[in-house]
């Protein structure tokens, strides 16, 4: 067990309690919606994501030209219907550090007001120097389409392993809006798993990269988780800079809804030796709990009717 | 404990096109790194270039104009202080 707090960019927000983990259950969730936009069924969903549990789908045989691109080939594919749940769920990120500079990121709902992301999307002193000063939130973007509304926010959380070290374990972040547009386009349930229960399943990847399209189309790719660590999720699934705060999910079963699993962060630079994967840091009961605080501080879930 | 933060050398890539001339909005992005390293893509300023700061590493970036021209660079960190990426059309 480990002790978690959570950090938020200073003034204007509000800061939040630090609060110590409790002790977790072995397996613990968040509730997600379809949000009340198009309740159509989308075709990419029923025939690109996987679900379940598998054997590899592929396997690397030939060296990558990139290092997030696995295998001899790119399988990435675009996502049309990002009108629909659940890739409405996934934003376009444009990132803006003090200095102006600019940079591609993706993020997903968790709750009405509540975004997570990578935490070097909104703190990183590689890029920013510190804190990210605003960034623009755009749920499903398709090009030059925006099926929802852009926002623009600038208070952000994140954790404090990430905030004083930077440790990629812990490269969490959250994006707090104004508005609640998540209960339109809706959110992800998000699950702690235990390692043991996460090894098998078959996990999705869709985000906003800046290599095709500019960080302004969303692309999917799938595979088998590859291994597990304690904070971890290694996978062989395509993946390329801007997809940073990708959600990483998986569905249970051929008809359950997605679970967010991790958040993606990194490509094969730093995986353990011997295994050429891409990673997320996973959610763990102490990350699930921060999730809480931040939904919370955000005015909450709303309850079922 | 928390760990100290990694020691990190300032960098600027500046990213140019056929004509030497800088490429604003270029997208900057890693496509290989000796240590772990964010999936994030950057966007060069009004001068073309863009500013990070690396851990100790070697770094393989890749920039893409508008026109999807592109090209790339290895940086060794620490090493020097800017690296050029030529545009190229394929």
């Amino acid at each position: 067990m480990i002790e978690l707090k959570s950090v938020s960019k200073p003034a204007p927000s509000v800061l939040l309690e630090a609060v110590t983990a409790e002790t977790a259950p072995t397996r613990v969730t968040t509730e997600g919606r379809t949000g009340t936009a198009s309740a159509e069924v989308s075709r990419s969903l029923k025939h690109l994501a996987v679900k379940g549990r598998s054997e590899p789908l592929r396997r690397s045989s030939v060296a990558p030209s990139l290092e997030s691109i696995i295998g001899p080939t790119d399988e990435r594919v675009r996502i049309l219907d990002t009108d629909l749940d659940p890739w409405r769920m996934v934003c376009a990120l444009r990132l803006r550090g003090p200095s102006g500079g600019g940079a591609i990121g993706t993020g997903w709902f968790v709750g009405p007001k509540t975004l997570l992301t990578a935490g070097h999307c909104v703190y990183s002193t590689h890029f920013f120097g510190g804190w990210a000063s605003e960034i623009e939130v755009s749920p499903g973007r398709n090009g030059d389409e925006f099926p929802f509304e852009t926002v623009k926010s600038r208070r952000f959380s994140s954790v404090d392993r990430w905030v004083s070290s930077e440790d990629p374990d812990f490269d969490i972040g959250c994006i707090h809006l104004a508005e609640p547009l998540g209960a339109k386009v809706g959110w992800f349930a998000v699950a702690a798993l235990p390692p043991a229960e996460l090894e098998g399943y078959l996990v999705n990847v869709s985000g906003y990269p800046g290599d095709r399209g500019r960080g302004t189309e969303q692309y999917h790719h799938k595979n088998r988780v590859l291994r597990v660590t304690e904070r971890r999720v290694f996978y062989d699934v395509d993946t390329f800079g801007g997809q940073s705060g990708a959600p990483v999910w998986i569905h249970e079963t051929e008809t359950a809804p997605p679970l967010a699993v991790g958040i993606h962060a990194y490509g094969t630079g730093g995986a353990p030796t011997g295994l050429e994967a891409n990673s997320a840091p996973r959610i763990i009961p102490e990350v699930l709990d921060r999730i809480r605080e931040w939904v919370e501080a955000d005015g909450g879930w709303p309850k079922r009717p | 404990m928390a760990e100290a933060p990694v020691a990190r050398a300032r960098h600027r890539i500046l990213v140019l096109d056929e004509g030497d001339q800088p490429v604003v909005e270029a997208v900057v992005a890693v496509v290989s790194s000796s240590v772990p390293f964010p999936e994030i893509a950057l966007l060069t300023d009004e001068a073309g270039a863009v500013e990070l700061h690396l851990p100790a590493g070697v770094f393989a970036f890749r920039a893409r104009g508008p026109d999807d021209a592109s090209g790339e660079v290895e940086v060794t960190s620490p090493g020097a202080v800017e690296s050029v990426i030529r545009l190229k059309r394929r």
